[in-house]
């Protein structure tokens, strides 16, 4: 497959940064010199200004160029040494079979220069171990060929032929407005909310904000001020051009997030590719997947969409933006799709309908409780406000309550198998997940004193991912049971299942 | 049987897991392969006193540092007759805590508990909260043995099991004799290689 791979020279591919790096080492400087420069501008470009910007821009700017001189990397014939620095060289030595993954970054500036940020990730975990900013794309094209392609194991054998690649899913930009429509909207809304308030506060002027409230307050007043009716529909109104914003931000969001989509599989490999304006690449090894959960909002459920998430080892959480994006294996697929794809992801797991367990009925019972609680306090709090007949009115949302209870004691269950545990739950986001045993690390069975006084426990699977799987009001016996049952299976899967030589 | 106690009628593991339960190697120390009725051991009966200990200076120090800031508060903001009632509290607040010092550390060690069973390890804990961790033996990353100071005049240690897992990485199991902890720790650690010795090569550590 790669020529270099047969080389036996001791240096197989050798490089150093894209001289557009020096462009964007430009910029940041500039960035981090932004208050000193405006000063700068501003005071008619006098010599104190410039003296300001050159104590504070020279560092950073002759540490852009001391790196972008002094950085090389190379493959060699098991490692990848990375070595920067002039008065403080370092080396790194990265052995090959520890890197899982190169992932591959593109702003859209990037992406019309023709490089990218390349981010080397090990499985030591947590952290990316190193990151190439800014190469050429054919540059990390031949990077992954150096590294992942003198590789016999499974993890990279994907890296071999491009043309093996089989497509997944790719998802058209209706079904990312739909993606964006049925996501729970109102989270976004007190986003966008937050972020409407902290510019009012910053940007806008006193005035400005006053006025713009009286206008608010006096437009709510003069509609709703006639009768309740119109006092209702004026609230009805706000509350609805809200929510029709927030959706709309929301659709937009997923969209540009999630532009062309792809999700494809190379030989043992899954390949995401996204991105409308930062386009994200990455590759996904089945083998370092920790957990799957297929999730569904309630408008989801009604439609039958879901959206597929994994849980992997290792994996490094940088900024927001990429948290929310990473797990997320497919923003949106059908819930049956979803389900199949299940077996393809974790070696025959299959999802069958009918094995569902349940968990104690009590839980019905303990569901009530608990809502009822909050009932009380409500209730509790709003007779202290009215005092009058309106206090009692949290008590007619009984009902919900016990409807609710009774929803989310049918919505849990599990269903284990020797390999596999899948484990479902919530009344009104549902989500599956499917745990293979090999990946538990420990399991926890616990029981609070009202567990006790009821005979329940709550059983805690968890794996090397950051979700951890709760299945709670289990039947203390069965949670134990279960409990060293997965314990034990862990430990054997663990071994290997081949017989022991000695 | 609605509770979780160390003295709990043992459960029979499943039987799929019985069948591939590989067989122990000569090195383990355990009497008979795949004892799924290994009793729980104890901790050690020393505990109790390292504990009502612990316990002691923990709540001296509150109750010291309580009784300095209510005088002093008094005084400060001339609180008057709501010093004594403030005081009277303080003595209740006294009086639980012996109480507590004396009564609870028993009650503790009279719930915790551990054993190995089918390379997998048990700690059961809690008096109110119960809980019991199960970890497979292959699982552990690391395991270190601590010893305090007031632990190490007892002669006491603390062995904690590290895993890689995200929220219940690490199990502390506290209160064994230097000794039992030193040769609890060698002998796992011993099965531990041993299992790794005799896995051909190929299978990597899955994380």
């Amino acid at each position: 497959m790669s020529a270099e791979a047969d080389a036996i020279a001791p240096s197989r591919l050798s490089g150093r940064l894209h001289p557009w790096t020096l462009a964007f080492g430009l910029v940041a400087v500039a960035r981090q010199i932004l208050i000193p420069l405006i000063y700068w501008v501003f005071s008619g470009f006098g010599a104190f200004g410039a003296l300001l910007m050159i104590v504070f821009g020279a560092p950073s700017l002759l540490l852009v160029i001391a790196r972008y001189w002094s950085f090389r990397y190379r493959v060699e014939a098991d490692e990848l040494v990375i070595e920067q620095g002039i008065l403080r060289r370092q080396e790194r030595h990265i052995p090959l079979t520890n890197i899982q993954e190169i992932r591959l970054e593109q702003n859209l500036v990037q992406r019309w220069l023709g490089v990218a940020r390349a981010d080397i990730e090990t499985s030591t975990g947590g952290e990316v171990e190193a990151s190439l900013a800014v190469l050429a794309v054919d540059d990390i094209a031949r990077l992954r060929q150096g590294v992942f392609g003198a590789r016999t194991d499974g993890a990279a054998s994907a890296e071999k032929l491009a043309s093996e690649e089989t497509l997944i899913i790719a998802l058209s930009p209706r079904e990312l407005l739909i993606a964006g429509l049925t996501s729970n909207g109102i989270f976004t809304l007190f986003i966008a909310l937050g972020a409407l308030l902290r510019f009012a506060e910053e940007w806008l002027p006193e005035r400005g904000r006053e006025a713009i409230w009286r206008a608010l307050s006096d437009s709510t007043r003069a509609l709703g001020g006639q009768s309740a009716l119109m006092a209702a529909a004026t609230l009805a109104l706000w509350g609805g051009l809200l929510l029709a914003l927030s959706v709309a931000l929301s659709a937009l969001l997923s969209l540009a997030r999630f532009y062309d989509f792809r999700l494809t599989q190379q030989g043992a490999a899954l390949r995401r590719v996204y991105g409308l304006f930062t386009r994200r690449a990455s590759n996904l090894s089945p083998a370092r997947i920790q957990l799957v959960a297929i999730e569904q909002t309630p408008l989801r459920r009604l439609l039958g969409w879901a959206a597929l998430r994994v849980d992997v080892a290792g994996v490094a959480y940088e900024r927001d933006e990429e948290r929310q994006g990473r797990g997320l294996l497919a923003p949106l697929l059908r819930r049956k799709a979803a389900e199949r794809l299940l077996s393809r992801l974790l070696d025959g797991c299959a999802l069958d309908p009918r094995a569902w367990q349940p968990v104690s009925p009590l839980a019905f019972r303990r569901g009530v409780i608990r809502r009822s609680v909050w009932l009380m306090l409500a209730t509790a709090a709003a007779l202290w406000w009215w005092s009058g007949a309106y206090g009692w009115l949290p008590l007619a949302f009984f009902p919900w309550v016990a409807l609710a209870s009774w929803l989310d004691y049918r919505g849990r269950g599990y269903i284990v198998t020797p390999d596999y545990w899948l484990a479902r739950q919530g009344w009104a986001n549902r989500v599956i997940y499917a745990v293979p045993a090999r990946n538990v690390q420990a399991v926890v069975v616990s029981q609070t004193p009202f567990d006790r006084r009821l005979g329940l426990a709550t059983l805690t699977l968890d794996t090397a991912g950051p979700t951890p799987v709760i299945i709670r009001d289990l039947p203390v016996a069965e949670a134990q049971a279960l409990a060293s049952r997965v314990a034990r299976r862990a430990e054997v899967l663990a071994q290997g299942c081949q017989p022991r030589l000695a | 049987m609605s509770e979780l106690t160390p003295d709990a009628v043992t459960l029979s593991p499943a039987p799929e897991a019985m069948a591939a339960s590989p067989a122990e190697s000569a090195a383990s120390l355990e009497k008979a392969p795949g004892a799924a009725s290994e009793s729980f051991c104890a901790l050690d009966p020393d505990a109790i006193a390292l504990w009502r200990l612990n316990g002691g200076i923990e709540w001296a120090i509150l109750l010291a540092l309580t009784f300095v800031s209510i005088t002093v508060g008094s005084i400060v903001l001339a609180l008057g007759p709501w010093f004594w009632a403030l005081l009277v509290a303080w003595t209740l607040a006294l009086a639980l805590a012996v109480a507590q010092t004396i009564w609870y550390p028993p009650l503790a060690h009279r719930h915790y508990a551990y054993r190995v069973t089918d390379r997998v390890i048990e700690v059961r804990r809690g008096v109110w909260f119960r809980e019991s961790r199960l970890i497979p033996l292959s699982r552990i990353q690391h395991v270190d043995l601590r010893q305090g100071l007031f632990e190490r005049s007892y002669g006491l240690a603390t062995l904690v099991f590290h895993t890689a897992g995200m929220h219940e990485s690490s199990t502390a199991l506290p209160g064994l004799s230097a000794a039992a902890a030193a040769a609890l720790r060698d002998r796992l650690i011993a099965q531990l290689h041993d299992a790794r010795r005799t896995e051909t090569g190929t299978a990597e550590p899955s994380v």
